[in-house]
């Protein structure tokens, strides 16, 4: 179930939040609320992915297993299993699919037929849950924290409903302590659902809008477009991105705050930024933080000489480019921001900071908007002519030459398209009260529109599944 | 205190749909032409694990609420009012033009020549048809084809310019028509008889024509059998006063009430009164029975007819969907038989048993004249 639905808002959160707060209220022992939101998140994980449950509960029993033996003898060694485990998973359930792919391509170069191979679904959150769990290895025998009291401890850091699909990603030592002891109170509360309810806006009203347009362009055989609608069709993709992620995030952060968890912030406005090594700093900050932490510094970080911070920037993109998909979009996406951050501190980032900030937003505008081509298009073909007839000047035009504008963008679209740049690229021109994050929370105004903007959602998610029928009766 | 008592209306908020199915915390809407979603039953273990059952189950249940519906009518009234939108989905086939003219998406499409990319080649097509109107006429039969034109194409000052494309195609009927013509297939189009530019034959409101637009339908096709020596069919005049009108009713607002929104008056437009005149025929004829084969463009027209009393019994082939009949349609309260498509229908036997076949179809989807019938009893015969 995602958080965006009917059964999620009307169902399965009030009778979480009842189930929470009534054993809160029969027992101030933490491990009860804790147990309710393990309950909860298994029944939601089981409705989302239910043949991956069992995998999931039984790579977390192993990961508290293992990290008991973390500070002991061998220490060292069941770091290293633990850490082999969790990539093991990931790559079998995320990789193997692309790997018996492109084993297929090199056999068919021999005549050889394809593997027999029965394609395996993607669990859901498998990226994210991965990755937390190596972080409370590495953080328990770093002596950052201690192993987890009991297994439901570990399982609430690892399984938390609210960030088990789409992060934030979290560090066990940010959350250690949240687990065993939290504040509840009316204000806090407030935060969390009037968050909530501004982040399903963002993802209702503006991504999903938005993306729609998106969709239906890039639908189009990328020859057939002119090349202002390419533009136009990576912009739409570009805001449908950022306010689909940061509103899911928004709403992850809300719904912690409603049991007392306070989450690392992900996103801070990345579409103000002025270079990529900027963006990286704004956009999906939480991966950004456990790559610095868990990959970066242990490679070296920037302490081992120009050549090796260089060398170490490219791995980590490498890395993040390939957890973002199993696909070579990706991977040159991934090494593609490489290249920039590399560029950036080599010479570049002198130069963004002297000229006139309207030409370092360009500069990043573009740069950014190219490589959502990657991330977006099915294949390096696809992106390759995509980009190629971006730059086709000469085919730019006023209508698309066989599909009307309707078709593809109306006047409500528009109106959505144009509120989106504004949010995303002038995000002072709204007041702290309308903004998902602020510190403005005691507002009866906050409230009447985080409410105006659950309606309004609403709305917008029952038109979605009414479908008129003109010759219904005959 | 204030914080307490919005986090209240939270908890409210979040329950007032499912409290909604057992409280009537508001009326129940029905939406016109549309259907919710059956219940979902899991019939196999994959629908659940790959997810299509939980999806399936999640709008089943929004949809037991009574906030759906109120929920789908104030976003269609937002879209209609606010951003001039029918629907915001883009596969919505209700499109709304200037002045709040609605138009259902195949006449957009027939405007830019969309089905140009559809068309059958022009000479196997016209040579089928041909084929078809000797072989009715060898058994004494008499065939014609009816035309009717696109809202778009008859009223451009209507149609905005994000319905139109960069460069668009020939129409199907511009490439279709002169073959058929010069094969000598018999064609009557309604467009013809359309031709006051200041009056409007379609209702701002509906997909077809108005009660002028169907009379005149009615005339032109009466008119083609007025030399006819063997069908003997009245002949109507269409009198209408420019400046009296009524109120839209019934088919005249099928398009707006597929919108579900509230306050649409901005699409609604008085229409034509129409009398129609209706000539004699020479005494001792009896009434022709007819087969007609068709859109729902058929339905007005049928309509017309039977006011002008032509034909007895006759029998309407909608699409290759639904058999509508009726006994001596000329009689008064006549009831009208209906059951779903039949193989047998597009049989020479079921054929010969009418005075006159008429083949009706929109010019936009004329390739797809007949909808099978041709072809079918066409290969019976080559067999």
């Amino acid at each position: 179930m995602v958080f965006s639905s009917f059964s999620f808002l009307c169902i399965f959160l009030p009778v979480v939040l009842l189930a929470y707060y009534l054993s809160a209220y029969i027992s101030r022992e933490q491990t009860g609320k804790n147990l309710v939101l393990v309950i909860a998140s298994i029944l939601f994980y089981f409705w989302a992915s239910p043949l991956v449950l069992p995998i999931l509960i039984v790579s977390t029993v192993a990961d508290f297993y293992i990290s008991k033996k973390l500070n002991g003898q061998f220490g060292k060694r069941w770091l290293t299993l633990g850490i082999t485990l969790n990539v093991a998973m990931l790559c079998y359930f995320k990789y193997a699919n692309f790997f018996i792919e492109q084993s297929d391509l090199i056999l068919s170069l021999w005549g050889q037929g394809p593997i027999d191979w029965r394609k395996i679904v993607l669990p859901a959150g498998i990226s994210f849950f991965t990755f937390e769990k190596i972080s409370y290895l590495v953080d328990v025998r770093r002596k950052l924290v201690n192993p987890a009291r009991n297994f439901v401890e570990l399982f609430l850091f690892v399984a938390f409903f609210p960030h088990l699909i789409a992060g934030p990603i979290l560090r066990y030592h940010e959350i250690e302590e949240q687990i065993r002891s939290r504040p509840h109170n009316y204000t806090i509360f407030f935060e969390g659902w009037t968050r909530l309810l501004i982040g399903f806006g963002k993802k209702i009203l503006i991504a999903d809008e938005l993306g729609r347009s998106a969709d239906l362009l890039f639908n189009l055989p990328v020859d057939s477009l002119p090349a202002n609608f390419l533009w136009l069709a990576v912009i739409l993709y570009g805001l449908q991105l950022y306010f689909d992620f940061s509103g899911y995030s928004d709403m992850a952060i809300g719904l912690a705050l409603m049991f007392g968890f306070t989450f690392p912030e992900n996103f801070n406005n990345p579409y103000v930024s002025r270079s990529i090594t900027e963006f990286w700093k704004r956009w999906h900050m939480s991966l950004t933080a456990w790559m610095r932490e868990y990959l970066y510094i242990p490679l070296g970080g920037n302490r081992a000489g120009k050549f090796a911070t260089y060398r170490n920037l490219v791995t980590v993109f490498f890395i993040s480019g390939l957890w973002h998909g199993a696909s070579w979009t990706f991977v040159v996406w991934g090494l593609y921001h490489g290249f920039f951050l590399v560029v950036e501190r080599l010479t570049l980032s002198r130069v963004l900071d002297r000229v006139p900030a309207i030409f370092s937003r360009l500069y990043f505008a573009i740069v950014v908007l190219i490589g959502w081509v990657f991330f977006r298009s099915k294949d390096l073909d696809t992106a390759l002519s995509f980009t190629d007839r971006m730059f086709d000047f000469s085919s730019i035009a006023i209508k698309i030459p066989q599909v009307p504008l309707v078709n593809v963008m109306h006047f409500r679209a528009e109106c959505i398209f144009i509120i989106g740049i504004t949010l995303a690229m002038f995000p002072n021109i709204v007041p702290n009260t309308f903004k998902a994050k602020t510190s403005v929370y005691k507002s009866s105004l906050r409230a009447i529109w985080a409410l105006s903007l659950f309606i309004l959602s609403m709305m917008a998610l029952a038109e979605n599944s009414f479908t008129p029928f003109l010759y219904f009766q005959f | 205190m204030r914080i307490r008592f919005f986090n209240i209306l939270f908890i409210f908020a979040l329950l007032l749909a499912p409290l909604s199915v057992h409280f009537p915390i508001i009326p129940r809407i029905i939406l016109t032409n549309t259907e919710k979603l059956k219940k979902p039953r899991l019939k196999r273990l994959d629908e659940f694990t790959l997810g299509d059952y939980q999806r399936v189950a999640d709008v089943w249940a929004f949809q037991q609420t009574r906030l759906w519906s109120f929920f789908v009518k104030a976003e269609n009234t937002l879209n209609y009012h606010l951003f001039h939108l029918a629907s915001e989905k883009y596969t919505n086939d209700t499109l709304m033009g200037k002045s709040g003219v609605l138009f259902d998406r195949i006449y957009m499409n027939d405007f830019n020549g969309t089905y140009a990319s559809e068309t059958p080649d022009p000479k196997e097509f016209a040579k089928q048809v041909k084929d078809f109107q000797d072989l009715l006429e060898s058994h004494g039969k008499k065939f014609v084809i009816i035309l009717h034109p696109s809202k778009t194409v008859m009223n451009p000052d209507w149609v905005p310019e994000s319905f139109k494309v960069g460069k668009p195609k020939q129409r199907i009927v511009d490439i279709l028509e002169p073959e058929l013509r010069n094969s000598g297939v018999h064609i009557v189009k309604v467009s013809d008889a359309l031709t006051d530019k200041s009056l409007r034959y379609w209702p701002k409101s509906g997909a077809h024509l108005n009660s002028l637009g169907k009379c005149l339908s009615a005339k032109s096709l009466l008119a083609f059998f007025r030399t006819s020596k063997n069908i003997h069919l009245p002949q109507i005049e269409c009198e209408y006063n420019p400046a009296l009108l009524t109120p839209a009713s019934g088919e005249d607002l099928d398009l707006v009430k597929l919108i579900n929104a509230w306050k649409v008056s901005g699409s609604i437009e008085d229409v034509p009164v129409v009398k129609m005149i209706t000539g004699t025929i020479a005494p001792g004829h009896a009434k022709p029975t007819a087969l007609f084969v068709g859109t729902s463009y058929t339905f007005g027209l049928l309509k017309m007819l039977r006011v002008a009393k032509a034909f007895s019994d006759t029998d309407f082939i909608f699409y290759d969907k639904t058999h509508y009949s009726v006994k001596n349609i000329a009689q008064p309260n006549q009831q009208t038989a209906k059951e779903s498509f039949k193989k047998n229908l597009h049989s020479l036997d079921f054929i010969l048993k009418h005075d006159v076949v008429v083949l009706e179809s929109t010019e936009a989807r004329l390739h797809q004249l007949g909808f099978g019938i041709m072809k079918n009893v066409l290969a019976t015969l080559n067999k």
